[in-house]
């Protein structure tokens, strides 16, 4: 804010003197929306079975307390039964496809910026990242972050041992596992915050005993202890090791800013990287006859194997998937505590669908040239390091509005029907 | 002079898509789009993803459950289910199945689409000669006599076995494999597990109910015998 009031004064506006344009202010319904979504995502642990509707983003069917399919299993699903001649193949790809057209047209890839649990979970580390500035805080994160792991992992095996219904008691595991997420992104930033190689090596070492700690609790007979898993442990191991050894390679080639910022040339070729599997989950999953993008899906690591990890720690085994399931889930924790949206810019297929609906849709985010001050703040607003004044259309703009919020003089403003088409009706 | 470099991800800076197209374009795809969406879902869609979603796909997790291995064959439903205690509602095509005198042991073993794990259990059965034929619609090979056995789409359970035979009542996933077999009491016995399922101790269960019907005949007949003897 003092910045802002600093470069206003310095292009001789005042904020009281500022065009007080009537612009949506949006924050606070995209927060509502987002955390509305969650819970539309989990809402299984009511007790709604399984329906027939694909979530309008990602989030795993086979999730406990998952109440819809996932638009990429259904991608996968419709080309096998396509493959074997089954017709209900063509009527899944077609409802996913209307689907997606319809709301495409409407609000383009908004799904992204204002509904998916992915994003949102995205935007928590970002938030965290930026507002977090002293390690007390840090700590007190960090500690939080674990209680809520262990809350998750233990009191399901209490209630379960108890045999309490755990239909209810789900969302512990969604607890559990959001610590998980938090104690990663903890790890992270204090990789960050300590501008030396220590807290890299403490990672790296906790990382390892966890290891060992999983593996001693099973061999003296701990079977039903959640220590004992070596899923369960093995994972957060690997969470801190990989943790650990990105900040040791980042403190090695001197790069100890609070934010690596991808260099332009890797940010646009890797956004490719979407598209890019986007197209290969069909031709995999008829060639390997097998949902192929799934078995290997981080998202399916993150919202549906770590909540049925920490629900039944001692219940599962990872069978030939898990150990790469956990390095692509670690992988893309570690990448979203570093880059902002890292998942939506660089990985997510269904953002590769959305992302060329932002041409045509009819809400927008639009751009007043006349009010812009050339202040920046939209640009450092921005999640998804686009310039949201070139980029209106852009596919990668997931429309969160941020720029809009950001914006001091309302040049950036959110609106619900594009210019172009208001332009046609001369308004 | 330094040329610019190409950029990999079109900027579409501005909309170039005239106003005029657009007004006609978004109704179009807004209308087109939502149709399509509604009469897919009807005419199967929905039910397509509801019936494949239901069934929990073990590959997909990245886990299997560690389950206890087998100890005892049940009549009723068992300690840990939903229903403990309660009958079992066996459907009348198992009933005719386990009564003809030429089966003696029922294996229904139950798949989804593109689980690795159920097609791997499968591929190991066929190969042992236990089954033959696909996943979808694969029947009994040729290693045990008196053996049946019934392959089925869990998602696609119009005989609703896949219900009735979950150890606990509840979702517990694919692959799953449950034995029956009728005792020479007349009652009908089962055990389901559900994960993959090792060929070895898949084929000792197999041995096991063999034995225990060949012990229980030779026990049956003995009874009758003394029966006779006490008679006379
Ligand atoms: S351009 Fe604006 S609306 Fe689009 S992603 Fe960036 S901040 Fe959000």
């Amino acid at each position: 804010m003092e910045m802002r009031k600093d470069f206003l004064n310095m292009v001789d506006l005042s904020v009281s003197t500022m065009p007080q344009e009537k612009t949506i202010r949006t924050y606070h319904f995209r927060i509502t929306s987002q955390i509305f979504f969650v819970i539309v995502a989990i809402l299984g642990i009511f007790g709604i079975g399984m329906t027939g509707f694909i979530y309008p983003f990602f989030f795993c069917p086979a999730s406990p307390a998952a109440c819809a399919g996932c638009p990429i299993w259904v991608i996968e699903h419709g080309t096998l039964e396509i493959a074997s001649g089954i017709n209900n193949g063509y009527m899944m790809i077609l409802y996913l496809i209307g689907m997606f057209v319809a709301i495409g047209a409407l609000v383009g890839r908004s799904f992204c910026g204002w509904a998916c649990p992915v994003g949102t979970l995205q935007d928590l580390f970002s938030f965290l990242n930026r507002k977090i500035k002293s390690i007390k805080v840090l700590s007190i994160l960090t500690g939080v972050s674990f209680l809520m792991l262990v809350t998750g992992a233990v009191i399901p095996t209490i209630l379960a041992n108890a045999k309490v219904d755990l239909q209810y008691y789900m969302f512990v595991g969604y607890i559990g596992s959001l610590g998980a997420f938090l104690l990663a992104l903890s790890g992270v930033m204090f990789i960050k915050r300590f501008k030396s190689i220590v807290p890299s090596m403490v990672l790296l070492f906790v990382g390892t005993i966890l290891w060992i700690f999983a593996i001693i609790s099973r061999s003296i007979g701990l079977e039903h202890s959640p220590t004992s898993s070596l899923e369960l442990m093995g994972l957060f191991g690997l969470m801190f090791q990989i943790t650990g050894l990105v900040g040791i390679i980042r403190t090695i080639l001197g790069e100890k800013g609070p934010k690596i910022r991808p260099m332009k040339g890797i940010d646009r070729w890797g956004r490719l990287g979407k598209v890019g599997l986007l197209l290969l989950i069909a031709p995999t999953s008829w060639f390997f006859d097998t949902l192929f993008f799934t078995d290997f899906d981080p998202i399916g690591g993150i919202t549906a194997t770590i909540p049925e990890l920490l629900l039944n720690p001692s219940g599962w085994e990872g069978n030939q998937f898990f150990w790469y399931k956990a390095v692509f889930v670690v992988g893309v924790l570690v990448l979203v505590s570093f880059v902002d949206r890292g998942w939506c810019r660089y990985l997510c297929p269904i953002g590769a669908m959305y992302g060329p609906t932002n041409k045509i849709s009819i809400s927008d985010i639009e751009f007043r040239e006349d009010k812009c001050v050339h202040c920046q703040l939209c640009i450092k607003a921005c999640p998804m390091g686009i310039n949201p004044k070139e980029n209106k259309t852009d596919p990668e703009c997931i429309r969160c509005g941020r720029c809009a919020e950001s914006c001091p003089t309302g040049a950036q403003v959110w609106t619900p029907v594009n210019s172009t088409v208001r332009g046609v009706f001369g308004k | 002079m330094k040329q610019k470099r190409k950029d990999p991800v079109r900027k579409f800076g501005g909309r170039s898509i005239p106003g005029i197209v657009l007004i006609i374009l978004i109704p179009a795809l807004l209308i087109g789009g939502g149709f399509a969406w509604f009469w897919s879902s009807d005419l199967g869609g929905f039910e397509e993803v509801r019936k494949l979603a239901s069934v929990k796909c073990l590959g997909c997790l990245g886990l299997d459950p560690v389950v206890p291995g087998f100890s005892e064959f049940w009549v009723e439903y068992p300690g840990d289910h939903d229903r403990a205690g309660e009958d079992v509602d066996h459907s009348d095509k198992v009933i005719s199945i386990i009564e003809n005198d030429e089966v003696e042991i029922l294996v229904l073993f139950f798949w989804t689409q593109g689980c690795v794990p159920c097609a791997e259990q499968w591929d190991e059965m066929v190969e042992k000669g236990i089954a033959s034929g696909k996943e979808d619609g694969g029947i009994q090979g040729d290693r045990y006599d008196k053996f049946r056995m019934i392959s089925t789409d869990a998602a696609d359970d119009d005989d609703g076995f896949y219900v009735t035979y979950r150890p606990t009542g509840k979702e517990t996933g694919v692959p799953m494999t449950t034995f029956i077999f009728q005792d020479t009491d007349g009652s009908i016995k089962w055990w389901s597990h559900y994960g993959k399922m090792d060929i070895g101790p898949f084929m000792d269960i197999i041995e096991d109910i063999v034995q225990y019907l060949e012990a229980a005949r030779l026990k049956d007949d003995y009874d009758d015998i003394s029966s006779i003897d006490d008679h006379h």
